[in-house]
């Protein structure tokens, strides 16, 4: 079981209101393999804000539309165990651009983090057995109680703001 | 014996270097007033039967909506969902049926 680690860097988040398509860049996302497990554990933001006070609410939800063609962008995925294998397929890469953005619909959110990207940070750890799960390549559908396998980080209010962070979990 | 507290999470918003977030947007989240500013440190929970994360308010004073059937806490939308009478069914069932169900599809044999 492979533990990984996605990171952002510098990330200029794009404002995006809950039920549309991210732009096609300012966001942070991780995309689903096909039956593929893999348990989110950690989240991490700190905010680069250069010169005044942005306050930056933020989401992380289920993608219920998949996001077009993506690109790594700012986005590195390794393991953060030492390794020779580049945690391409057998991981879930992370990324920052795609052709088209994903969209999350309403009741898809999974964890709220406000902060104030101008020198604040927010980090959620989760217990040992209750990570979040994503499974499969698939959109999630809401109220179904379906299986997603992909995950996106967005912007929801505030000032769009750069920052940076991590998403650590655990490829079953 | 694991105990409801060996499934907390931790939040921490760190606004020690910064003007903080005002509290009319922690509480519209459901944070208490003043978590936007210094150190915020609180437990967690994932709801069992859909995974959000609940960000534990130490001034709620409201019950917290439990699930005997998978002996967990869930979450406020999840607890309405029970009292209408939807069976307890964890997010870690439905993902093992769906691995089951594609399991199963993959061993079958197509015969001409």
């Amino acid at each position: 079981m492979a533990k990984v680690s996605s990171q952002f860097s510098s990330v200029p988040m794009t404002l995006t209101t809950i039920g549309s398509a991210a732009a096609t860049g300012g966001f942070m996302a991780l995309l689903g393999v096909a039956s593929s497990v893999a348990k989110i554990s950690e989240i991490y933001m700190g905010g680069e804000a250069g010169t005044s006070s942005q306050v930056a609410s933020m989401v992380f939800a289920r993608v219920t539309t998949l996001a077009g063609t993506p690109a790594v962008g700012n986005a590195t995925t390794i393991f953060t165990d030492i390794t020779s294998v580049a945690p391409t397929l057998a991981a879930t890469p992370g990324f920052t651009a795609a052709t088209t953005g994903p969209t999350s619909a309403s009741g898809s959110q999974i964890l709220h983090l406000s902060y104030n990207a101008y020198g604040g940070i927010v980090r959620w750890v989760s217990s040992p057995d209750q990570q979040i799960t994503m499974y499969g390549a698939g959109a999630y559908t809401v109220g179904t109680q379906g299986t997603g396998g992909s995950m996106n980080l967005i912007q929801v209010g505030g000032t769009a703001s750069t920052m940076s962070g991590h998403i650590l979990y655990e490829v079953m | 014996m694991s105990s409801k507290r060996s499934k907390e999470g931790y939040l921490i918003l760190d606004h020690r270097a910064s003007q903080g977030v005002p509290d009319e947007v922690m509480v519209k989240e459901g944070l208490p007033p003043g978590a936007g500013r210094g150190v915020f440190e609180s437990a967690t929970y994932t709801c069992s039967h859909c995974e959000y994360v609940v960000v534990l308010n130490p001034n709620r004073t409201r019950e917290r909506e439990y699930c005997r059937g998978c002996d967990s806490y869930i979450c406020d939308g999840c607890g309405e969902q029970k009292k209408l009478g939807k069976p307890c069914k964890t997010y870690a069932q439905i993902i093992d049926e769906t691995m089951n169900a594609a399991a199963k599809q993959s061993d079958l044999i197509i015969i001409p």
